[in-house]
């Protein structure tokens, strides 16, 4: 799927397609979700984090990457008022080995609640359950104290890259995770995530 | 026979804080800020599921210390409101 972004009223399916948590539901892209999410982009917190890496992004820089980079993108809003929360992408989709890698940015006023945690097994649920994915990786820079320890416990630390990624011009390790199909259900209910319907495997036994 | 639901969430916030690598005895110490996302997430589902709602993100900041979220657990949800 490319051509992510959709104008008012017309996104590629209904919302009600796409997975709604306790706190967040999840939606196409729209244009109007531009602003609000390079406001959130430009958040000193979230763009030394993100995949912005210390770089202001205009809103058309933004809408151009949305739009060209990303194999998915779902905006996470709040499932009680529809406010924009956040972003989360599946990027590098490699069908034949079965795997792509989730990037999410979210509000860093929401930093102190499960937001972020129930949006990305909520956006990583909908990706094995509508692509024939066996594995998601997860990359954070090695020195993200409020993320690292808890994707520790949480999911499966395959490496750490060093000195991958110029940040500002500051040199950050790279640490790569990954969450696999089998680990959702256990995600889920760890959460606060009930597993729902159409959880089966479509790749079938590999 | 089940236990109390204050035992229970003890329990439960000892298991959490175990997991992260704290004890119950640290938790007055602690704010969501000096602690990692999961640990917060956990702790705040932790509260919701022995509340029966969920709490608004807006409930929460980083600078707030993990015992106000438990205050919430002890004193229940506010009354609905009067129609």
């Amino acid at each position: 799927m490319t051509g992510l972004l959709t104008a008012e009223g017309s996104s590629p399916g209904p919302d009600d397609a796409f997975p709604r948590g306790r706190r967040v539901a999840l939606r196409a892209v729209r244009n109007t979700d531009i602003v609000p999410l390079q406001r959130l982009a430009a958040t000193p917190a979230v763009r030394d984090t993100w995949r912005t890496r210390g770089a202001y992004w205009s809103p058309a820089e933004l809408q151009q990457r949305i739009s060209a980079d990303p194999h998915l993108a779902l905006v996470v809003t709040d499932a009680a008022d529809g406010d924009v929360l956040g972003l989360a992408e599946l990027h590098d989709l490699d069908l034949v080995d079965a795997r792509a890698q989730l990037a999410l940015m979210t509000d860093p006023r929401t930093w102190a609640s499960p937001v972020a945690a129930e949006a990305a097994v909520l956006f990583v649920g909908h990706a094995f359950r509508t692509l024939p994915l066996q594995k998601v990786a997860v990359t954070v820079q090695a020195g993200n104290e409020r993320a690292v320890p808890g994707l520790r416990r949480l999911l499966h630390h395959e490496g750490t890259l060093r000195r991958h990624l110029n940040v500002n011009g500051r040199w950050a390790d790279l640490d790569l995770y990954a969450v696999w199909r089998s680990d959702l259900p256990a995600l889920e209910r760890r959460l606060g995530l009930g597993p729902t319907a159409g959880a089966t495997d479509p790749t079938g036994p590999r | 026979m089940t236990r109390p639901a204050d035992e229970q969430l003890a329990a439960d916030l000892e298991a959490v804080l175990e997991d992260a690598g704290f004890t119950l005895a640290e938790l007055p110490t602690l704010r969501f800020g000096d602690v990692d996302s999961l640990l917060a997430a956990e702790v705040v589902l932790l509260v919701e599921r022995h509340l029966g709602r969920t709490l608004a993100p807006e409930a929460f900041d980083l600078t707030m210390p993990l015992t106000d979220v438990l205050a919430l657990a002890r004193t229940g949800p506010p009354p609905p409101p009067h129609r």
